[in-house]
């Protein structure tokens, strides 16, 4: 798994701190809501409810710049679409990851 | 240019914000988080691009994209590659942008939106674009519901608004029955009198200048009667 870092919301505020710290802010703000979702689908077994806060989630993984885990949750994706959940842990632990490393700020 | 950024998702909208942001003469008008709210908006204000998700509940991009009449110019944003091909069926998308987007390969697609007039379609695509739908899309209540040509009685106007009575309910709409009738296939619907338009396939009887739709008794306009009479397979 790939350490969360801020190496594209550097590139793309171009020294903007300001509009970094928005970014973050709403990073913050969102994923808890979806990873909430995510197990709530997951929970009642709405495999496409699940895979489509998946979708959400694995676009925050290439914000943070972590593509190992982009591409081990666009397989979860796929695989949830056909009821299989064998990543799901994987998956859980890359949010953690997230989470974590977004708490700081 | 003006855009509008459409788009489910709060963090692509800031990112998509801030690249507008330095975008020279690209002007942000409004973001909107769901497909719904950018059709009211676009019904009502000119847009020259739109960065639009594909990938959104109930209501994707490309639902958004067929519902519009004339699509500006359009620049998709999703984190799915396996949308491209999907994309290359509409004249209006200039460019495909996998999210995250970089800056590079954002200015990149706003250079091609600049340069980007629609193709014309072909003789056969355009026929196939005139062609009449099987289905449209009401807006009640905030939400978009599909009608099929088909299910519809008749449209009767009343004042500002139209009802529409299909085969198992009736909806209030607030439009002409002029814009209505541009919606309809011509073989199957007649503008019968000035206040209706009528589906030929559910009259059940015609007497004298009014025609019967289920339990209904429908007007026919002296003037148009000649006309109904010529579209009917009379024996």
């Amino acid at each position: 798994m790939t350490t969360p870092n801020l190496k594209y919301i550097r590139e793309l505020s171009g020294g903007d701190s300001e509009f970094e710290l928005k970014l973050i802010t709403v990073l913050k703000k969102e994923l808890p809501g979806e990873k909430s979702k995510y197990e709530i689908f997951f929970t009642t077994e709405n495999w496409v409810g699940a895979a489509e806060m998946t979708h959400k989630i694995k676009h925050k993984t290439m914000v943070l710049n972590m593509p190992q885990s982009f591409a081990k949750a666009e397989k979860h994706e796929d695989m949830l679409r056909n009821g299989n959940t064998e990543l799901h842990h994987a998956f859980i632990a890359i949010i953690e990851k997230m989470t974590t490393f977004l708490s700081q700020f | 240019m003006n855009c509008i950024i459409v788009d489910d998702e709060e963090t692509s909208r800031v990112i998509l914000s801030q690249l507008c942001s330095v975008s020279e003469d690209l002007v942000l008008v409004e973001e909107f988080p769901n497909a719904l709210e950018a059709i009211k908006f676009l019904n009502k204000n000119e847009i020259d691009l739109i960065f639009l998700d594909i990938h959104m509940p109930d209501f994707s991009g490309f639902d958004l994209i067929q519902t519009l009449k004339t699509p500006p110019r359009i620049i998709l944003t999703t984190s799915d590659k396996n949308f491209a091909l999907a994309a290359f069926e509409y004249n209006c998308i200039v460019d495909y942008l996998v999210k995250p987007v970089s800056l590079p390969r954002f200015v990149k697609a706003v250079e091609k939106a600049r340069s980007f007039y629609p193709v014309q379609p072909s003789a056969e695509k355009k026929q196939a674009v005139q062609e009449p739908a099987h289905s449209f899309y009401i807006n009640i209540d905030r939400r978009l519901i599909k009608i099929e040509t088909s299910s519809v009685n008749f449209i009767e106007a009343k004042g500002d608004y139209i009802l529409i009575k299909t085969v198992q309910k009736e909806y209030k709409v607030h439009t002409t029955l002029k814009n209505i009738a541009d919606k309809l296939p011509g073989d199957l619907f007649f503008n019968v009198h000035r206040s209706y338009i009528i589906n030929l396939s559910k009259i059940i009887d015609i007497e004298d200048n009014s025609v019967l739709i289920e339990k209904n008794v429908i007007p026919i306009s002296r003037s148009k009667k000649p006309e109904l009479m010529q579209r009917l397979n009379l024996l």
